[in-house]
């Protein structure tokens, strides 16, 4: 069976996985210069355009879901080919399984491969921006193994539902990214519990500070609070009052007085040491999503499908 | 195998797809040993019934044992029953090579000097694209997989209703020939009675869903008589013999029944029947079909 199911999947895997070493390379090759010779701050050029391959990152997981995951079963419905499958001497549970390894395999490989070595060569750039925000963490680490594995599954369920390609692969897209987002916006602040620091107010001010202990961190709120501990809405008007000063008298002296009048900042983040053990929650709790999802994958073809 | 074993045993089986009925309180016995024709129109639940012998549905309602055994329950099931399922499926990307391949990986039991043979003989070359073979190319490829794997019953879904007529008499030729040298039972739906009446020494009759009859055609053959008569005779008839179709013109009647015994009655004319007209017969008789179902020999 395994060779049934490597038969039907090679050509698309040699090819993704040309497009993968070529990527690699790319990576590989700048990654000397960029480390050495460019000022990471501000990318120009070839670096710019290479991290946009962070963006790909993203995308590489939805491109599972809907050209590997969804067309698995639902083009053998769609074309009969599940009845010559299904009645050779191999029972349909074996059949889905096999598939579901080869091509969950070859997803794991390229993916880890893309972006381990995309989150290597953008440590330069990630010692100065962080990675664990929202911006970067998915195109960073093990993650996007994770959303890979839950994007095929997602796919292959949706098809052998909906028993055809194309709205599967548009529902596996939809419901991709729809938790994708979810997960990112409610639950993964809450994966770890978070840390709360008290900061100047130098940064919020835009006068040139310490890096604080908050930097590199991914920020979930912020607020302002005055000298008694409570919450002050409106810090200009507050500062006004407390050092008869305004904006117009310079970032400076206006976080001086904020720091003499005792403004503070407190912030809930998550801080940038977090990555790798939220990577680690995140990967897992997004393999569950797809082993639940496998598991409703077998439930459906001995039961449902036919 | 046990000789009173039977190839297909179906106890009340009903499938239902959603609201609509496609098999209906099934009850039929179909024998080892045969080349069976599983007749009706289109509709009639042939495709269903197959279907649920082979393991690719599940019955709604009822049991159907095949070979002993419950269909697609495991490997060793599976591998006792070869399918040809209709319109003949095969992967268009594949090659006629790869499918060989298919068969040979997927089947403990493969033929694969069977298979290269009837592939030879059928001038298919293994390099070719299995979607770009003609409609009877692609039914003989798929009947190899079916036969390659030599299974002890071999279901054919409408095997030749998709080829042209001299594809369809080969294919027929094929099967013919197939069966006599490995002896599968075979089972095998059409509704082309010419076909069925050609291949078929035992048939099974599907409408609406229900058996109308089923049983050796030498045996039905010999239980059914056609009966002519004036318009005026009376259409009642003794104990033993059951009327299935009648027809009138303006100054005859004919009777199909189905007797026991000789009809001795000499106000009736009584001829032999052929396949055709009696399978039409029971296929447009509407009586209870369970009181029909059971013709024995």
């Amino acid at each position: 069976m395994t060779w049934l199911a490597w038969r039907q999947f090679r050509a698309q895997a040699a090819l993704t996985a040309a497009l993968a070493v070529g990527v690699v390379v790319v990576l590989v090759m700048t990654r000397h210069d960029l480390s050495t010779s460019i000022s990471p701050g501000a990318p120009t050029g070839i670096y710019k355009l290479l991290r946009l391959l962070g963006t790909g990152l993203i995308g590489v997981p939805a491109f599972v879901g809907a050209f590997w995951g969804a067309p698995l079963i639902a083009r053998e419905l769609e074309t009969g080919t599940h009845r010559l499958a299904w009645t050779q001497s191999v029972t349909r549970g074996t059949w889905l399984r096999t598939k579901l390894a080869v091509v969950g395999a070859v997803t794991v490989v390229l993916t880890a491969a893309f972006s381990l070595v995309f989150t290597w060569w953008s440590i330069p750039y990630d010692n100065i921006d962080g990675r664990i925000g929202t911006a970067n963490f998915g195109q960073r680490g093990i993650a996007p193994i994770g959303y890979a594995c839950f994007a095929l599954a997602l796919g292959a369920l949706l098809g052998l539902v909906l028993r055809r390609t194309i709205p599967a692969m548009v529902a596996t897209l939809v419901g991709f990214f729809v938790v994708r987002y979810l997960v990112q916006t409610l639950v993964r602040p809450h994966l770890l519990p978070a840390e709360t620091v008290t900061r100047s107010l130098d940064a919020l001010l835009g006068a040139p500070g310490r890096s604080s202990a908050a930097s590199g961190g991914w920020i979930l709120s912020r607020s302002t609070v005055g000298p008694t501990g409570a919450r002050v809405n409106g810090i200009d008007q507050a500062l006004a009052r407390a050092c008869k000063l305004t904006r117009a008298d310079g970032p400076s002296q206006i976080a001086a007085c904020a720091r003499r009048a005792g403004f503070h900042e407190i912030v809930k983040l998550q801080p940038a040491d977090h990555f790798w053990p939220l990577q680690a929650v995140e990967t897992a709790l997004f393999l569950g999503f797809a082993a639940a999802l496998v598991g409703a994958c077998f439930w459906w073809i001995r039961h449902r499908a036919a | 195998m046990s000789t009173n074993t039977n190839a297909i045993e179906t106890e009340r089986l009903s499938k239902r797809y959603g609201r609509r009925t496609a098999l209906d309180d099934c009850t039929v016995a179909i024998p080892t040993g045969h080349v069976v024709g599983l007749v009706g129109a289109n509709g009639a639940g042939k495709s269903t019934l197959l279907q649920l012998a082979v393991g690719l549905l599940e019955p709604t309602d009822g049991t159907i044992t095949v070979l002993g055994g419950r269909p697609g329950a495991g490997p060793a099931q599976l591998a006792r029953v070869g399918f040809l399922a209709q319109d003949a499926p095969v992967y268009g990307n594949l090659t006629v090579g790869d499918h060989l391949q298919l068969g040979e990986r997927l089947n403990p039991g493969w033929d694969r000097a069977l298979a290269r043979r009837r592939i030879e003989r059928f001038g298919l070359d293994p390099r070719q694209r299995a979607g770009r073979l003609s409609g009877g190319q692609r039914s003989q490829l798929a009947l190899t997989i079916a036969i390659g794997k030599r299974p002890e019953l071999l279901l054919l879904d409408e095997p030749v209703a998709s080829l042209d007529p001299l594809a369809r008499r080969e294919f027929l030729a094929d099967l013919m020939q197939l069966a006599a040298e490995h002896q599968p039972t075979v089972v095998l739906s059409s509704h082309l009675l010419s076909d069925v009446e050609r291949v078929c020494d035992h048939v099974v009759v599907l409408a609406g869903g229900r058996v109308r009859v089923a049983g050796d055609v030498d045996d039905l053959l010999a239980s059914h008589k056609v009966l002519t008569g004036a318009r005026t005779v009376s259409t009642a008839l003794p104990p033993g013999q059951t009327a299935i179709s009648a027809s009138h013109t303006d100054r005859q009647t004919t009777l199909l029944i189905r007797t026991a015994g000789p009809v001795h009655d000499p106000r009736w004319q009584v001829s032999d029947v052929g396949l055709e007209e009696l399978v039409l017969a029971y296929m447009s008789a509407d009586v209870p079909a369970r009181s029909l179902a059971a013709v024995g020999p």
